[in-house]
C-alpha cells in the first residue's frame, strides 16, 4: 500500500511537471510521435502494398491449389487440349480454365493513355481487367460474392458480364445497363448486359476492384483466344494440398506432363514475386524510419538532459525533503515512459494518416492500386515498442545525471560540472563505428530476410559513429567560423561564438543533431534525384521518336506500313512485350521481353549502352535482327553475372533456350529485370505476332501534333487508335516521377524538422540557464540589440556548424545510399549529389538556428536587468 | 555512541540551561551530536578546509543559532549535520542514528522521517499547491495523506496559509511561500528541523513572522531548529548562538529572551569579524 501510495505520488509530480512546462512537453511529444508515425506508416505503407500484391493473386487464384499458365504472358495462351490431361492427372479434383485481357469502355477510349510506373512497372491506367471463365467449375477454384444481380450461369453463352461493385460505381453503371467494351480481338467495342455486381472481396480485389467476368466462350471469341486459355486454376485433393512434399510432387508431375507451353505455379506466388521486386522500395521506406527514429532519440536525449538541467535544484529538494535515488530514478522514468506513451498514441494516429499519403504514392510507383489500408497489429505494437524503448534509452543518460543530483543542489550549492565524457570517447568510439557501419554496407550480402536488420544496424552504427565523431572537427570548425561570425554579428558575436564552448555536451549534441538531420536530408534527397536522374534519362532515351501509337484492341504488324504512308511520318517501328521466365539459375525471375526491330527501333529511339560505342551499337543491331539474341538491362547483368557474349537462358513455349547477350543498356522495364529482343524471335520462341505500340517519327518540317492528329483522323476511330505526342507523354512520366518521389522527400524535412527542434531545445536552455550573466552583461553596459545579436550569433555560430559538418556527411550518406541500392537493385545509380538539397539543408540550418534563438533573444533582452541579477 | 562522540560531548558540554525553551538537565538527550567535524573541498589541486574540526551538540526542542562570517563554514556545517553530505572526518549523530553507517538510501529516509528542511530561496514545487507541497515529504514516504489532513489544516492554520492552501507557488508572497515550507518541514513532526538563512530573502515584517513562528514551534512541539544565520536578530529568537570561524567554532553564547541579545549578538560577530 505504501509503495503504491509513493508511486502515485511519483505520477502525480510527473504529470504536474509536463502539465507545467507544456512547450517543452509538446516539443518532445512531438519528437517522439514524428518518430513513431514514420515507423508506424513506413510499416503500414508496406504491408499494403504486399498485402495489395499478395492478396489480389491469392485471392483471384481463390480456393486453386495449382495455376497453369502460358510460358509467356501476355502472348497468345496456350491450346484448350491441355485442359483435359489436366483433368486427368491423379489427385486433381477440379480445373477451371480462364482467358484473360484487359479493356476499356469504348467511349474512353479518347483520353487513355497506357503508361509506364515509376519503377518500370507497367501501370494499367484505367482499364478493366476482363476475364472470361466457365461458371461450371470456376466456382470451384475461386470465390465470388454476389451483392447484386446473379452470378453468370453454367453454359451460358450470352453477352453477359459480372462487373466489380466499385469500378460500377466509379463510372456510373448499375445492374441491366448495358456496358461497351473494346476487347483485343475486335474494332467495334461489345455491348454487354451487367447481370451482377461482385463485391471488393475475394476475387473482387483483383486489379483494384476494376475486373469483370464474362462468359468464357465469349470471352474467347472476342480476345481472340479460339481453342486457348491463358490459365488453369485447379484444385487438388484435401490430403494432397495439406501436403507440402505432396502438392510439389503433382506441380511437377504436371510441368512435365504439359510440356514447355505452360509454367505451373502456386496461385500467389506472383504476388509474392512482385512483392519481392519491391524489397528495394521498402526497405529504403524502413531505413528512413530507423533513420527518423534514431534522429528522433536525438531529440528526446536533448530534452530530457534540458529537463534535467532545468530541474536540478527541484530535483535536489526532493532528495533534501527525503526522496531516494530509486524514486528520483522512478520519478524521470514515469516522465519519459509518459511522454513515450502520449506520444507514440499520437505518432500511431499520425502514422495512419501518413501511411494514407505514402501508401497511395508508393503503390503509384508500384504500378498497383492500393484501395484499402493494411493495419498489422504487429506494426503497431512494434512501432509503440520502438517508440518506448527509444524515449527510454534516450532518457536513460538524463535519468542517471538526475539520480546523481545532490540534495545539496537544493541548497544552491552548485554541483561539479558535468564531465567531457563525449569528447573523450569521440576518440575512441566516433570514426570506428563509421568504419563498421560503412563496411557493413559496402561488404556484407544482403539476403532479403536480413536485409532491413543488417542496413538499419549499419546506419545506426554509421550515424551514431558520426555523431561521436564531432568532438573531432567542432574545436577547429569554431575557430574557424569565429572571424565570419564577428563579421556578421559585430564584436558581441565573438563571444556569442564562444559560449559555444561553455557547455560543450550540449552542444556537442545539438551540433550532432542538427549535423544528422541535414546528412540525411541531402542523402535522401540526393537518392531521389539520382532515381529520377536515371529514370528521366532512360524514359528519354528509350522512348525517342515523335509519337506513340497504341490501342487496347490488338495491332496487326502490318499497321505499321499503313502508319509510315501517312503524310508526314518518317518512320515506324512496333514493339511488343510479354513476361518471360528465365530459367536454371539459382534465382528464377519473370523477365520483361520487349521484342524490337532493332534497325528502325535504333533508328528512331536511343540505348543507353554501358559502352556507348555508336559504331559497336550498330552492329548490335544487325546481331540482334538475325536472332537468338538479347540486349539486357544492367539490372539482369548484375542479378545474373552476365557480360556481353554471356547466354541468358530463358523458358520458351518450344523449350528452354539460350539468348547471347549482345549489349547491355541502362533501362527500367520491369522493375529493371528485362531483355530486348528481336520480333522474329519473339514470333519463332513465344509465337506471338501483333503489336503493343508503335514509335513514329515525324519527317522534318511537320508538327508532331498535327502529325498525331491526322493519323487519328485517318486512322483512329476506325482502329480504336490512340496517339500521343512522345514529349507529352515524357512530360506526364517525369511528373509520375517527382509524385513518386515526393515521399522521400516528405521523410527527409520531417527528419530535419525534429532535428531542428533539437537548436529549438539548446537555445531556451541555453538562454535560461544564463539569466543571470546575461542580466549582468546588460547592468555593466550591453545594449538590448548587443544581447540579442550575442544569442543570435552563437545560435547561427550552432547552426553553421551542424550545417558544415551535415553537408560532409550528406555527401558521405548519399553514396552510402547508392551502395545499398545497388546492393538491393543489382542497379549502380548514377550520383547525383543534390544541390537543391544542398542549398536548402545550408538555408534550413541558418534559418533554424536563427529562428529557434530569435524569442529566447528578444525575451533575454526584454526582461528587467535586477530580476535576473536576483536569480540563481 | 562512539567513544570518539561521547569524548565530542565532554569536550564541548553546551551550557546547561537556557534562558527559553524547555527545561534541560542530566539525562537530557542530544537529538543532535557531532564531534570533530572535518570538511575539505578540493578545487582543482587545491585543497580548502572548510570545517577544521567542530564539535556540535543540540538538545532535544533546542533553539540554536549558527552565526559566522561569510566563509567561515556555518552552512557547510549545516549541510553535514542534516545528513546532506558527507564530512571528510569526524562523526554526526542525527536523531539517534549515526550517519556514517547509513547508505544514501537509508540517509534519504532519516531526512524524510526525522529531519524538517527550510531554506532561504523556500524551494516549494512550483506545479503543487500550498497543501501539496506541504504534504510531500509524507507522499513521498508513502504515508496515507488523509490520515494527516487534520494535522495539515491545523499546521496550515498555524502558518496563516488556511485561506490560499489551493494556490500554487507563484500566486503567494516570499512570506507566504517560507511559511508553506515551514509547514512542510513540520508535516512529519520532525525530531530537528534544519534552516538555512530561513529569512534571508524576506523583507523584515515577513521575516518577523516567520521567526515568530519557528519560536512557537520550537516551544509548542518540542522539535529542535538549527538555524544558520548572519542576522543578529534572527539569532535573538534562539535559544543559543554558536560563533563559527575559519572553519571552527570560536565561542557560543545564550539568549536571555530580552532586546539586549541582538545588540550583544551582534556586538560579539563584529568583534569576531575584526580579530
Amino acid at each position: 500500500m505504501t509503495s503504491w501510495r509513493r508511486f502515485f505520488t511519483i505520477i502525480k509530480l510527473a504529470l504536474r511537471s509536463m502539465s507545467g512546462h507544456l512547450t517543452r512537453t509538446a516539443l518532445t511529444t512531438l519528437g517522439i510521435s514524428l518518430g513513431v508515425a514514420v515507423v508506424l506508416g513506413v510499416n503500414i505503407t508496406n504491408a499494403t502494398l504486399m498485402d495489395s500484391f499478395n492478396n489480389v493473386f491469392d485471392e483471384a487464384g481463390g480456393k486453386a491449389d495449382l495455376t497453369v499458365q502460358d510460358q509467356a504472358r501476355g502472348g497468345d495462351g496456350f491450346s484448350s487440349n491441355l485442359l483435359q490431361q489436366v483433368h486427368d492427372l491423379e489427385g486433381v479434383t477440379a480445373a477451371a480454365p480462364s482467358v484473360q485481357s484487359r479493356s476499356l469502355i469504348a467511349d474512353e477510349l479518347s483520353g487513355w493513355q497506357a503508361s509506364t510506373g515509376v519503377m518500370g512497372t507497367l501501370s494499367s491506367g484505367s482499364t478493366l481487367l476482363t476475364l472470361g471463365v466457365d461458371p461450371g467449375v470456376d466456382s470451384a477454384v475461386r470465390e465470388l460474392e454476389i451483392t447484386a444481380g446473379r452470378p453468370l450461369e453454367p453454359g451460358e453463352n450470352r453477352y453477359v458480364i459480372v462487373l466489380g461493385e466499385s469500378f460500377a460505381r466509379e463510372k456510373e453503371y448499375s445492374l441491366g445497363d448495358t456496358i461497351p467494351l473494346l476487347l483485343p480481338g475486335r474494332q467495334a467495342p461489345a455491348k454487354f448486359e451487367i447481370v451482377g455486381l461482385i463485391a471488393s472481396s475475394g476475387a473482387g480485389l483483383i486489379n483494384g476492384g476494376s475486373i469483370a467476368f464474362l462468359p468464357l466462350g465469349v470471352a474467347q471469341d472476342l480476345m481472340s483466344r479460339n481453342g486457348r486459355f491463358d490459365q488453369i486454376d485447379l484444385a487438388v485433393t484435401d490430403d494432397i494440398a495439406q501436403s507440402e512434399e505432396a502438392l510439389e510432387e503433382i506441380k511437377n508431375n504436371l510441368a512435365a506432363h504439359l510440356g514447355d507451353e505452360v509454367r505451373v505455379i502456386y496461385p500467389g506466388a506472383r504476388g509474392k514475386e512482385l512483392a519481392k521486386r519491391m524489397a528495394s522500395y521498402r526497405l529504403g521506406l524502413d531505413l528512413f524510419s530507423t533513420v527518423a527514429m534514431f534522429i528522433g532519440g536525438f531529440l528526446i536525449y536533448n530534452t530530457f538532459a534540458i529537463n534535467v538541467a532545468e530541474r536540478t535544484r527541484q530535483i535536489g529538494l526532493l532528495r533534501t525533503i527525503g526522496m531516494t535515488k530509486k524514486d528520483v530514478l522512478v520519478l524521470m522514468f514515469t516522465e519519459a515512459g509518459l511522454l513515450s506513451l502520449l506520444g507514440s498514441a499520437l505518432g500511431l494516429l499520425m502514422g495512419i494518416g501518413m501511411a494514407k499519403g505514402m501508401s497511395t504514392t508508393v503503390g503509384f510507383a508500384a504500378g498497383t492500386t492500393i484501395s484499402s489500408l493494411s493495419l498489422p497489429l504487429r506494426g503497431f505494437t512494434r512501432s509503440l515498442f520502438i517508440g518506448l524503448v527509444v524515449t527510454l534509452l534516450s532518457s536513460l543518460w538524463p535519468t542517471l545525471q538526475a539520480i546523481n543530483i545532490s540534495p545539496l543542489e537544493s541548497l544552491g550549492v552548485k554541483s561539479q560540472p558535468g564531465g567531457t565524457g563525449w569528447r573523450r570517447m569521440s576518440w575512441k568510439f566516433g570514426p570506428g563505428l563509421m568504419f563498421v557501419g560503412w563496411m557493413v554496407f559496402n561488404e556484407i550480402p544482403l539476403r532479403d530476410s536480413i536485409a532491413w536488420t543488417v542496413v538499419s544496424i549499419a546506419a545506426i552504427l554509421f550515424l551514431f559513429g558520426a555523431a561521436f565523431s564531432v568532438p573531432l572537427a567542432d574545436q577547429w570548425l569554431a575557430d574557424l567560423l569565429r572571424p565570419g561570425v564577428r563579421f556578421v554579428f559585430g564584436r558581441v558575436g565573438g563571444i556569442g561564438a564562444a559560449n559555444l564552448k561553455r557547455a560543450q555536451n550540449r552542444t556537442l549534441l545539438t551540433i550532432a543533431t542538427l549535423m544528422l538531420g541535414i546528412a540525411v536530408n541531402i542523402g535522401t534527397v540526393s537518392l531521389g534525384d539520382s532515381f529520377r536522374y536515371d529514370l528521366s534519362r532512360w524514359t528519354t532515351a528509350a522512348t525517342g521518336g515523335d509519337l506513340i501509337v497504341q490501342s487496347p484492341t490488338r495491332m496487326d504488324h502490318n499497321l505499321g506500313q499503313r502508319l509510315e504512308a501517312l503524310d508526314g511520318v518518317e518512320l515506324v517501328t512496333p514493339e511488343r512485350m510479354i513476361e518471360v521466365w528465365t530459367t536454371g539459375y539459382p534465382v528464377e525471375d519473370e523477365i520483361v521481353y520487349i521484342a524490337i526491330e532493332p534497325e528502325s527501333r535504333g533508328e528512331i529511339s536511343q540505348f543507353l549502352f554501358e559502352e556507348p560505342s555508336r559504331d559497336a551499337q550498330k552492329e548490335v543491331f544487325h546481331q540482334l535482327q538475325r536472332g537468338e539474341g538479347v540486349i539486357i538491362s544492367t539490372s539482369m547483368a548484375e542479378r545474373y553475372h552476365l557480360e556481353v557474349g554471356d547466354q541468358l537462358t530463358l523458358d520458351t513455349p518450344r523449350g528452354v533456350q539460350d539468348f547471347e547477350v549482345l549489349g547491355v543498356v541502362l533501362d527500367f522495364s520491369g522493375n529493371g529485370l528485362m531483355a530486348y529482343g528481336s520480333r522474329t524471335d519473339q514470333y519463332r520462341y513465344f509465337g506471338v505476332t501483333d503489336v503493343d505500340r508503335f514509335l513514329l517519327s515525324v519527317e522534318s518540317g511537320y508538327n508532331p501534333e498535327q502529325v498525331g492528329e491526322s493519323i487519328q483522323a485517318v486512322l483512329g476511330s476506325r482502329l480504336n487508335l490512340t496517339v500521343d505526342v512522345v514529349d507529352q507523354l515524357l512530360e506526364n512520366v517525369l511528373e509520375i516521377t517527382d509524385r513518386s518521389f515526393v515521399m522521400f522527400d516528405t521523410l527527409a524535412l520531417i527528419v530535419v524538422s525534429v532535428s531542428a527542434m533539437g537548436v529549438v531545445n539548446t537555445m531556451a536552455i541555453s538562454v535560461m540557464e544564463r539569466r543571470q550573466e546575461l542580466s549582468m552583461l546588460r547592468s555593466v553596459g550591453m545594449t538590448r540589440p548587443q544581447l540579442r545579436k550575442m544569442i543570435l550569433a552563437e545560435a547561427g555560430a550552432l547552426g553553421l556548424m551542424g550545417g558544415i559538418l551535415g553537408l560532409g556527411l550528406g555527401v558521405v550518406l548519399a553514396r552510402m545510399f547508392i551502395v545499398v541500392v545497388r546492393h538491393l537493385m543489382d542497379y549502380e545509380l548514377t550520383n547525383q549529389l543534390s544541390t537543391r538539397a544542398l542549398i536548402s539543408s545550408a538555408i534550413i540550418a541558418l534559418v533554424v538556428s536563427q529562428a529557434a534563438a530569435l524569442i529566447p533573444a528578444i525575451r533575454a533582452s526584454r526582461r528587467p536587468i535586477i530580476e535576473g541579477l536576483g536569480e540563481s | 555512541m562512539s567513544e570518539k562522540l561521547s569524548k565530542a560531548y565532554k569536550l564541548s558540554d553546551p551550557p546547561a540551561n537556557s534562558s527559553r525553551g524547555k527545561p534541560s538537565g542530566p539525562g537530557q538527550e542530544f537529538v543532535l551530536v557531532a564531534g570533530h567535524l572535518r570538511k575539505i573541498y578540493q578545487v582543482g589541486d587545491i585543497k580548502v578546509p572548510a570545517l577544521r574540526g567542530v564539535d556540535l551538540q543540540v538538545r532535544r526542542g533546542e533553539f540554536v543559532a549558527i552565526m559566522g562570517p561569510s566563509g567561515s563554514g556555518k552552512s557547510t556545517l549545516l549541510h553535514l549535520i542534516s545528513g546532506l553530505d558527507r564530512p571528510t572526518g569526524g562523526e554526526v549523530m542525527l536523531a539517534g542514528e549515526r550517519l556514517s553507517t547509513l547508505d544514501d538510501e537509508s540517509l534519504s529516509v532519516l531526512r524524510r522521517q526525522k529531519v524538517g528542511f527550510v531554506f532561504q530561496t523556500f524551494n516549494l514545487i512550483p506545479m503543487l499547491t500550498a497543501q501539496e507541497n506541504v504534504m510531500l515529504p509524507l507522499l513521498i514516504d508513502g504515508r496515507d495523506p488523509d490520515k494527516h489532513r487534520k494535522r495539515m489544516d491545523n499546521l496550515l492554520q498555524l502558518v496563516l496559509i488556511g485561506d490560499r492552501k489551493d494556490h500554487k507557488p507563484d500566486q503567494l508572497s516570499g512570506g507566504q511561500q517560507q511559511r508553506v515550507a515551514i509547514a512542510r518541514a513540520l508535516i512529519t513532526q520532525p525530531e530537528i528541523v534544519m534552516a538555512d538563512e530561513p529569512t534571508g530573502n524576506l523583507d523584515t515584517r515577513s521575516g518577523t513572522v516567520v521567526l515568530d513562528l519557528l519560536r512557537r514551534v520550537q516551544e509548542g512541539s518540542g522539535t529542535a531548529i538549527v538555524m544558520v544565520t548572519h542576522d543578529p536578530r534572527s539569532s535573538s529568537y534562539a535559544d543559543r548562538v554558536v560563533y563559527l570561524r575559519d572553519g571552527k567554532v570560536v565561542d557560543q553564547t545564550m539568549n536571555r529572551g530580552d532586546e539586549t541579545d541582538t545588540r550583544r549578538i551582534a556586538e560579539r560577530l563584529a568583534y569576531l569579524e575584526e580579530f
